[in-house]
């Protein structure tokens, strides 16, 4: 519906080409070609079950592992496809990094869950990978509060802290493009605020891209917004734009609540 | 294209050098255990295919309509090991029948009153215990109470007893397994209609449990029917003249079966030539494998049926 | 209405009965297990020494045992108490007879009173029966020369009787000399036969000249004292290192038998464990759907496989193997023993360890599997540092119901193994190697095996059930840690 929209004037990161996904033959996601702008935030927005988890997916190859999936198209990320035969899925995931609906520390201290990846993809060890982890939690804005517990188990901790940790641990292995697949859903509103925040101020060192159901986040977090419905592109643009002034009925309606 | 974020000490440039450097050997260390661990998924099953095999191929030659029917003759070395089947089936018949009641409703007990109690929590636990304690336990266990204090001989009856002990624990655990995957939305909706507990647990969650509480039963079964120990010193005989007849007298009365046979001929060596007891082992495994394929076949069944 | 409100009772009151015959069932295995171990505790405690004067030149002078004109004074066989002049065959012959026989003589009598010591009742030897471990027991032994010995020295020596050795009896054994003949002078003497069951004592010659005055001769006597109770001293044998229950010296200690369990045991988990855990990876983690929907069912073959059937694979095919392999080297006249028990056991344990440890690894969250996955781990990775780790409780489960079903497992090492009750031994390379290809005994075969030709409700009857008791326990603490670790591994994921 919509060809590749790029907007002027704005690198971009990357970019999906005719993305078409289906599953057991059922289309999820039909011929989606879009491009994500870098160092900023990109919230992909539409009722459930209208393929934005699955888009955001696809950028780092996570729906891979789910039996009967089919993918088309082409994801482009510093000039090759990530679809490409013989491309290090290691490699792409050290680039683009993914935080999920629920968060999901490993069940270990707070310490091996960020170092757990700079050490298995940089090698690093002792004081350098202390600083790595410290910068990572600091960048998640973290650190303040477990700084002296370390230790502990990464289960110990809030729901929100959670989610920071999770952030942490994806920063810790240095991408530059960041998934968040509902970062938000599983959080009471205080923590929600946090990580909103959070994104906010990531989006100036990162290309964030975040799937939302909630239209206020969006608004609030993101400077370009994606609207999808029933497997398609159906509106892109700046954020201000889409929630102001949609160019199409569809996007419209959802916007003003009549569905979704 | 360079990282754009300053991490740590490393400075910006070097992450890819360092990254390069580990995923050569990331990469190889993966492929190793990768293979690895299909390797050995590969090697059980030929394990399993070879065991069949070998089987196979040395009883199949034995195997005939007159070995499966007939007695042995010439002092056991030859003829069939009818009496011995025959055994092994009314062995398992009479524990199906016992078990079956006691573990399906021992299950249910669990499944509901499981939590509520301490002494429910005991049984819990004590059913878990007794279902892997050894069947050698059992079988001492059948030889002290039935057959001595309760003064049945070692009989048909005593093994029955004994393989029902035996048999009951595991059919209460996949029982209560089976009720727990009932889901909470079909148990509310029985109760929302006004059915009371019992009868939404007899007519709705019993119902949907169903395949799994059979596939238990028929395992354990299985089980039974080709574990020697129970029996040893409950029912066993090693050849009797007396015919094992379908009236109350054989109840009283010790009976033949495979497994004993096959224990018996391994110590009486030189006795049962090899290829009887390789006939008798393949005709042991028959059993059990029907058995598992009737298992098999409820469970893909009821897949199809409750796919919605 | 009636009829439903009927049923439904009916229902109701079938499950309470299930579930109280459950628990009926449960503490009558505790109770009857226990019960019947009780026949184990009036067992009786046998020993036996043989005592012989000889020259101090003489040919047995090593071998008690062998000298014909040793005196057996031994409490070993029921019903020999009412023995009596009635065995003439150990009845003592007259003076003269006896001095055309042999030079030098002990004797004894039924007797434990000396002055009830008759020179027409004497005899060789003197049996009883066993007694309590509460009960003692005291034999005389009278020492003398006959007129025609020349010799001026003559010993006393003594062993204990074939196959009974001192340590599996509780009693302090004692050989004390009462009273020494008239004009002979020799130090008050004490042996503790415990600590020294073998050995010899010179003494001054001292010859009767008529059978009147065999009864001044040396007077010597054997005194079992009472240490322990009998039930103590029962448990304390249980755990020796010797099991021979048929013999005449009875012994019942099962630590060969426990040694032995243990060690194939460990073994096969220590084989089956790892191979187990991989497979599981390899389906829960790597296979297609298909390829699982196939896997499935070959696993339940093997686990539907009976025991009896593995066991004799292993005779016909694996046990030739081995002899192949050790054979020469060890002299090994077949291939069965603890190795080969170890395989087929790991072979039996291997099912359920792979599907107990895929159950594990399904149960780790999918949240987890992916949060790892995006981090850029590769597969190995993912399983060693991430799900291994998570499903450790659930593996561990695994892994000790594994233990449980290999320790009861009856049928394979009856098959397999076969062999005498032997100690491990691992002090050379050789011996272990040894230890590791030769026959031996567990808990499980050996009540299989005895139970058959046991009296029922006696002491080795009563043996066999506290054997099944120790496997009980073991198991059942083992299986509990299991549902214990099941349930946390519940809790934590």
């Amino acid at each position: 519906m919509v060809a590749a929209m790029t907007l002027p004037k704005q690198k971009v990161a990357m970019e999906t080409v005719e993305l078409s996904v289906s599953y057991n033959g059922k289309p999820a996601l039909k011929r989606v070609s879009l491009a994500f702008p870098a160092n900023a935030v990109t919230a992909l927005i539409g009722p459930s079950g209208c393929g934005k988890s699955t888009l955001l997916r696809c950028l780092n190859r996570m729906n891979d592992r789910i039996p009967g999936v089919e993918i088309t198209g082409k994801v482009m990320l510093n000039g090759e496809d990530i679809y490409a035969r013989r491309v290090n899925l290691t490699r792409l995931r050290r680039e683009v990094g993914m935080v999920f609906q629920k968060p999901n520390p490993f069940p270990m201290s707070i310490f091996e869950n960020v170092a757990l990846g700079p050490r298995l993809h940089y090698g690093l060890r002792g004081r350098a990978l202390q600083e790595v982890v410290e910068d990572a939690l600091r960048k998640a804005a973290l650190w303040d509060e477990v700084k002296d517990e370390l230790h502990k188990s990464g289960l110990a901790l809030s729901g929100g802290q959670q989610q920071r940790l999770c952030i942490a641990r994806m920063l810790a292995v240095q991408p530059r493009i960041l998934l968040m697949d509902e970062p938000c859903s599983a959080l009471d509103p205080i923590s929600t605020q946090k990580i909103e925040e959070l994104i906010v101020e990531l989006g100036k060192q990162y290309t964030v891209i975040v799937v939302t159901h909630n239209l206020q986040q969006a608004a609030r977090i993101s400077h370009y917004t994606g609207f999808l419905m029933y497997g398609e592109l159906v509106e892109w643009g700046e954020t201000r734009q889409v929630f102001e002034n949609p160019t199409r009925p569809e996007t419209e309606d959802y916007i003003r609540g009549r569905f979704g | 294209m360079m990282n754009a974020v300053q991490s740590g000490s490393v400075r910006t440039g070097e992450w890819e050098s360092l990254a390069a450097r580990q995923d050569a050997r990331r990469a190889r260390k993966n492929a190793l255990l990768t293979s690895a661990f299909g390797a050995v998924g590969l090697a059980t099953v030929l394990l399993v295919l070879g065991l069949v095999a070998a089987i196979a191929y040395h009883g199949a030659p034995t195997l005939s309509w007159e070995f499966l029917t007939q007695p042995p003759r010439e002092g056991m070395s030859a003829g069939g090991v009818g009496p011995m089947i025959l055994g092994s089936i009314l062995l398992m018949v009479g524990a199906f029948l016992m078990a079956t009641p006691l573990g399906v409703f021992g299950g249910v007990c669990l499944a509901e009153y499981g939590e509520r109690s301490r002494l429910m929590r005991l049984m819990h636990a004590s059913v878990a215990a007794l279902a892997g304690t050894p069947p050698i336990v059992y079988g001492l266990f059948g030889l002290a109470i039935f057959v001595l204090k309760f003064k049945l001989g070692v009989s048909l009856l005593a093994g029955w007893l004994t393989l029902t002990l035996f048999c009951v624990p595991s059919i209460v655990l996949t029982t209560e397994a089976a009720l727990k995957t009932v889901p909470a939305a079909l148990i509310d909706g029985g109760l929302a209609l006004g059915l009371s507990r019992w009868q939404t647990l007899w007519r709705i969650a019993l119902p949907y449990a169903l395949p799994g509480i059979l596939t238990g039963i028929i395992l354990s079964l299985g089980r039974a029917v080709g574990e020697a120990t129970p029996v040893l010193f409950t029912a066993s005989i090693y050849y009797t003249t007396a015919e094992t007849t379908l009236g109350w007298e054989t109840l009283r009365q010790p009976v033949a079966n495979l497994p004993y046979y096959l224990a018996e001929g391994y110590r009486q060596p030189g006795v049962v030539p090899e290829r009887l007891i390789w006939g008798a082992c393949l005709t042991l495994i028959l059993l059990t494998l029907l058995l598992n394929a009737g298992a098999i076949l409820i469970r893909s069944r009821t897949r199809r049926r409750y796919l919605w | 209405m009636w009829r439903i409100r009927l049923f439904d009772s009916l229902v109701q009151a079938a499950t309470w009965v299930a579930g109280g015959l459950l628990l009926l069932t449960i503490v009558a295995v505790f109770y009857y297990l226990f019960a019947e171990s009780q026949y184990a505790f009036q067992r009786k405690f046998p020993f036996g020494f043989r005592i012989a004067l000889q020259p101090p030149d003489s040919e047995y002078r090593n071998e008690v045992s062998m000298d014909p004109t040793a005196s057996l004074l031994a409490t070993h066989r029921e019903g020999t108490d009412a023995l009596d002049d009635a065995e003439d065959a150990t009845r003592l012959p007259s003076h003269e007879e006896l001095s055309q026989m042999q030079a030098l003589v002990t004797a004894t009598a039924q007797t434990d009173d000396p002055r009830q010591l008759r020179p027409d009742a004497l005899f060789r030897d003197c049996m009883r029966a066993p007694k309590r471990a509460e009960q003692g027991e005291r034999f005389l032994l009278l020492a003398f020369a006959l007129p025609h010995y020349t010799g001026n020295r003559m010993v006393l020596a003594w062993e204990p009787d074939v196959s009974f050795d001192p340590a599996y009896c509780p009693y302090e054994l004692r050989l004390r000399l009462v009273r020494a003949p008239e004009g002979v002078q020799v130090k008050p003497l004490e042996i503790d036969l415990r600590r020294q069951p073998k050995g010899s004592l010179e003494l001054p010659v001292w010859k009767a000249r008529t059978q009147e005055e065999w009864l001044q001769g040396y007077l010597f006597e054997l005194e079992a004292r009472p240490t322990t109770t009998t039930t103590l001293a029962t448990i304390q044998q249980f755990l020796m290192p010797d099991w021979a229950p048929t013999i005449l010296y009875a012994r019942f200690g099962m630590l060969p038998l426990l040694l032995a369990t243990l060690l194939i045991t460990l073994l096969a988990i220590g084989l089956a464990m790892p191979l187990g855990i991989a497979a599981a990876v390899y389906l829960s983690e790597q296979a297609s759907p298909r390829i699982r929907e196939w896997f499935k069912p070959i696993l339940e073959i093997l686990a539907s496989i009976p025991t009896v059937v593995l066991g004799y694979f292993g005779v016909m095919l694996i046990a030739p193997a081995l002899q192949q392999m050790f054979g020469e080297a060890l002299q090994l006249s077949s291939g069965r023993g603890l190795l080969a028990t170890a395989l087929m056991m790991a072979v039996f344990i291997l099912p359920t360890v792979i599907s107990l440890s895929e159950d594990a690894l399904r149960a780790v969250p999918n949240s987890l599997r992916e949060g790892a996955e995006a981090l850029g781990l590769t597969l190995a990775e993912r399983v060693r540092l991430v799900l291994l780790p998570t499903a450790k409780s659930g593996l561990i489960a695994a892994g000790l119901l594994a233990i449980a079903r290999v320790m009861g497992e009856t049928m394979i090492v009856w098959i397999l193994s076969d062999g005498t009750p032997t100690m491990p031994d691992f002090s050379s390379p050789a011996a272990a190697l040894g230890t590791l290809v030769k026959p031996t005994r567990g808990i499980p075969d050996t009540i299989a095996i005895e139970m058959g030709n046991v009296e029922f409700e006696s002491p080795h009857y009563g043996h066999l059930f506290l054997l099944g008791l120790t496997l009980f326990v073991l198991t059942l603490g083992i299986n509990l840690l299991g549902f214990a670790y099941r349930k946390r591994a519940q809790v934590v994921l």
